[in-house]
Formats: C-alpha cells, sequence, structure tokens
C-alpha cells in the first residue's frame, strides 16, 4: 500500500514538472493580493501629474467610437480642465471582441498609425494641452496589432506600443504580438505604457523595472469588478493607471472597471460604470 | 530577517523533537499542491494558491500529536509563486478533534488555529513584504498505515503587514478574501500527505 501510494505521488510530481511552460508568463498569485493595505505617504512628492482613467462603451462603428472619445474628452475638460493626461482602454476605435467574424472585423475598423483617429486626437491634444493615449486596432502592411498611442500637447505621436502578450481572444482576432516597451516622459515623469495581458508579461515587467518607471499607463480590457488592490503597482513599485471599456459587445458585458493606485498598491480612485472617468493628482518622487 | 527565521524554524524543530519523544507520535509531510507553483500556465496561479493554502514551492509540515485527539504542527515553505516573487513562510498552530474528543463522533474531523508569518520579496525591486497573519483551518484527516492524508480548509482572519518599500508605513486590518466584491470570505484548501513515526 505504502509503495502504491509513494508511486503515485512520485508520479504526480514528475508530470508537474513536465506540464506545459510558458516562458514569458509572470502568473498573478493569490499572495500578492494578501495582507493589509500599506499607507503611502505621497506628501514630500515633486512631481504632480492630473490624469483622468476613462472607462468608454465602445459601438461596432468605429466613426461612433471616434467621435464617443472626443465627447469624452471634451466632458473631461470641461468638469476637470486641469487634466494633463487622459488614457482610453484598449482598442477603443471598436469592439475587442466580434465573435462572428473575429478577423475581418478588426481589419475593418484597423487603421494605420498616423490615421484618421490620430489626427483628430492631435487636435484636441493641442486644443486642450494635454497628453492623450488610448488603444487602436491598427495596420500595418496588411498585418494587425493591438496598439497603443501616446499623444503630447503639441499634438505629436511620440509613443506606439504594440501589445506583445496576446490573449487568446487576440489571437482569434488576427493580432501578432511585438516584443516592445516603451518608455515616454510626462511633465518629468517615466511612464511605461502596457496593453491588457501585457501585464502578465515577465519580459515587459522586467523591462519597466530596469527603466525605473514612475508610472504604468495601462489600457485594459476586463470584465472584472471593482479591485481592492493594485497587483501591477506593488510589481512595478510605481503609480498605475488602468483604463477600460463598459457596457455590452455581443456575449461580453464590460463593468466599466477603472482605477488609479499608488505605488504601494491602494486605489486612489476608480470604480465601475457606464462611459465613466476617474479623476486624480499623482504624485512622484 | 534569516537569522528570525532560522531561529524560528531551530525552536519548532527543538520543540517537537526533544520535549515529545514518543514513538509515532510525530508525522512530517508535504503541502502536495504547493508543488503546483513550478506550473507556468495560465490560471495556475490562482487555481494553484486557492489548493494550496498560498504556499509555494517546497511545503514542508512537521507535527506532534500531545494527545490522541490534537495536532501541534509547524509547517515551513520556500517558492515562487510566480517569477518575480520569492515566498518564504513559517507557520505554527494547533488543531483539535473535538468530536472524537467529546465522543460525539469517530470521524477524525478536526478545527484548529494557526498563525503565520510571511516574506514576500520582489527579487526585481529588492522590495519585501512582511506579513503576520492569524488564520483558522477545518480539516478532516485520513491514516493508511502510517501515511497521514489531511484535507483542510484555511481562513484568514487578519493582517499585519510592513514592507521595505519606501514612503509606506506599516498597516493592518480584519481580512477574509482577496476578492472582496466576489467573494465576501475566501477560504483556501490544502492538502498535505505526512508520514507518521
Amino acid at each position: 500500500m505504502n509503495q502504491k501510494v509513494m508511486s503515485i505521488f512520485v508520479l504526480f510530481l514528475i508530470s508537474l514538472f513536465l506540464l506545459g511552460c510558458e516562458d514569458d508568463l509572470l502568473k498573478p498569485s493569490f499572495i500578492e493580493l494578501g495582507g493589509a493595505p500599506l499607507p503611502y505617504d505621497d506628501s514630500g512628492a515633486k512631481k504632480h501629474l492630473n490624469v483622468a482613467a476613462v472607462a468608454l462603451n465602445c459601438d461596432l462603428e468605429r466613426e461612433k467610437n471616434v467621435s464617443n472619445m472626443e465627447t469624452m474628452i471634451k466632458r473631461i475638460m470641461s468638469e476637470k480642465p486641469e487634466t494633463e493626461l487622459i488614457v482610453f482602454g484598449e482598442t477603443t476605435t471598436g469592439w475587442y471582441y466580434n465573435k462572428d467574424k473575429p478577423i475581418e472585423y478588426q481589419k475593418s475598423i484597423a487603421e494605420s498609425i498616423p490615421g484618421n483617429t490620430t489626427h483628430r486626437m492631435d487636435s484636441l491634444a493641442v486644443k486642450y494641452n494635454i497628453y492623450i493615449i488610448f488603444g487602436i486596432s491598427e495596420i500595418e502592411n496588411n498585418t494587425l496589432y493591438n496598439s497603443q498611442v501616446a499623444i503630447n500637447p503639441e499634438g505629436k505621436i511620440i509613443a506606439i506600443h504594440r501589445k506583445n502578450r496576446l490573449f487568446s481572444l487576440d489571437k482569434e482576432s488576427g493580432y501578432t504580438p511585438v516584443r516592445n516597451a516603451q518608455v515616454i516622459d510626462l511633465k518629468g515623469i517615466r511612464a511605461g505604457l502596457m496593453i491588457c495581458a501585457d501585464g502578465d508579461n515577465l519580459w515587459l515587467t522586467e523591462k519597466y523595472i530596469e527603466e525605473k518607471v514612475d508610472l504604468i499607463i495601462h489600457s485594459n480590457t476586463t470584465k472584472d469588478g471593482e479591485y481592492n488592490f493594485s497587483v501591477g503597482a506593488r510589481r512595478f513599485d510605481s503609480w498605475i493607471i488602468s483604463a477600460n471599456r463598459s457596457g455590452k459587445e455581443g456575449d461580453n458585458e464590460y463593468r466599466g472597471m477603472i482605477y488609479i493606485a499608488d505605488p504601494a498598491g491602494n486605489i486612489r480612485t476608480g470604480g465601475t460604470g457606464d462611459n465613466r472617468y476617474a479623476f486624480y493628482q499623482i504624485k512622484v518622487y | 530577517m534569516r537569522k528570525f527565521i532560522f531561529g524560528l524554524v531551530m525552536v519548532l524543530i527543538v520543540f517537537s523533537v526533544a520535549i515529545f519523544p514518543q514513538e509515532k507520535k510525530y508525522y512530517a509531510g508535504l503541502n502536495v499542491f504547493a508543488l503546483s507553483s513550478f506550473i507556468e500556465m495560465d490560471g495556475a496561479g490562482m487555481i494553484g494558491s486557492m489548493i494550496s493554502n498560498s504556499e509555494y514551492g517546497i511545503s514542508l509540515n512537521g507535527g506532534y500529536l500531545p494527545t490522541k485527539n490534537s495536532i501541534l504542527e509547524g509547517r515551513i515553505s520556500i517558492g515562487k509563486p510566480n517569477k518575480i516573487y520569492w515566498a518564504t513562510q513559517l507557520h505554527f498552530g494547533y488543531n483539535f478533534f473535538a468530536l472524537k474528543h467529546f465522543g460525539i463522533s469517530e470521524m477524525n474531523l478536526y478545527a484548529g488555529g494557526f498563525l503565520k508569518f510571511y516574506d514576500l520579496f520582489n527579487s526585481q525591486t529588492s522590495i519585501h513584504y512582511f506579513n503576520i497573519i492569524p488564520y483558522v483551518t477545518v480539516g478532516y484527516l485520513w491514516n493508511s498505515s502510517d501515511f497521514i492524508f489531511d484535507l483542510r480548509l484555511n481562513q484568514t482572519l487578519y493582517a499585519v503587514t510592513w514592507s521595505t518599500q519606501e514612503h509606506t508605513k506599516a498597516g493592518s486590518g480584519f481580512f477574509f478574501s482577496p476578492f472582496k466584491s466576489w467573494a465576501p470570505v475566501l477560504p483556501n484548501l490544502s492538502f498535505n500527505v505526512a508520514y507518521r513515526f
């Protein structure tokens, strides 16, 4: 009996080691979510940035989404004129995933960069003297990329980040992954760009930690409800702005969970809801 | 910190070996599913944590049965919950077989309380997150000759946390679940296989 039990156990151990391995995966773990909140004191921080994270309802039609983005920017600037950076979620110019024709659909809404959408965002960035960062379905030489564009207050594209780690629905939608990291300067604050599942990419995480970024700008797609805590902020020891989408897209319903977290992982502002934004002044040492 | 951990382990060993030198009253075992932290697959981190009481890598436990219906247990584990963190843990606690003790049933059902200390170390930022956490247990134990199979539910109650991260202060508070909006109370499972000697 004992021998039998031991052999089964040894076989189990061997099978564990032989099971699949994803080299670049940085899997989330319960222990990262454990423990009590750590109060983070930013009262002595010298660099400030007023930021807004958006949860936008996305339509199937690109034109409608770009128009919604413009409306949201105007709304934020009228309600919070001190805003310096507005962040939108992943592939905001369309549905994240269209089950009926995933590749054809993404190709139908994809754009080159620069293109019509970036031009329209450029002019708003100049008009309001703000940075705008948003997710977009990009096409170049007939290759689809899940991208994130950063535009500065002069209306110039300062970075195009392409998603490193594709989620299964990204693969179904025909996107190509690209190993890249984009660090930008926002009024003296070093920020790393990141799209959704990039958050579980080891290479990108190590890269941004090595680059000592102060802020992670995360354009997300998640159905999750409110978070108590940001795992990512503690991984990077940096602030995080997480923007998202909201509403129903076919079978998928998004609750519009957005947040801004300090380096200790405390959610400073956020929540869930349709077509909304969260505003906060981040303070960086 | 290493000296502190080493000291605690020594105390556990001396306590269980020197004070209770009786036959077949000891056991040494392994938290089987803690080994799941070696699996690098999507979802393995969360599921692995839930079934291993958030113990990772090599997770050993040793115990002493001071009476027929009680167990004193120490646990130590060292492993990587993912590729940037190291988790080193020490637990100490007591389980009591109340049904057997009061003659209500012969079932090996028990309940108890533990205290754990762990250091979650971010190897990329070199930041330590230290925690002291009391938790309660409910479980069932099967004996097969000298082997013990122990299925246990572990529920965290409270957390005291401090860190080497700059600009942070120690925090504490009740803690029942890492996903409050989804499950306000979320116990973790563990499955231990041990050998009695």
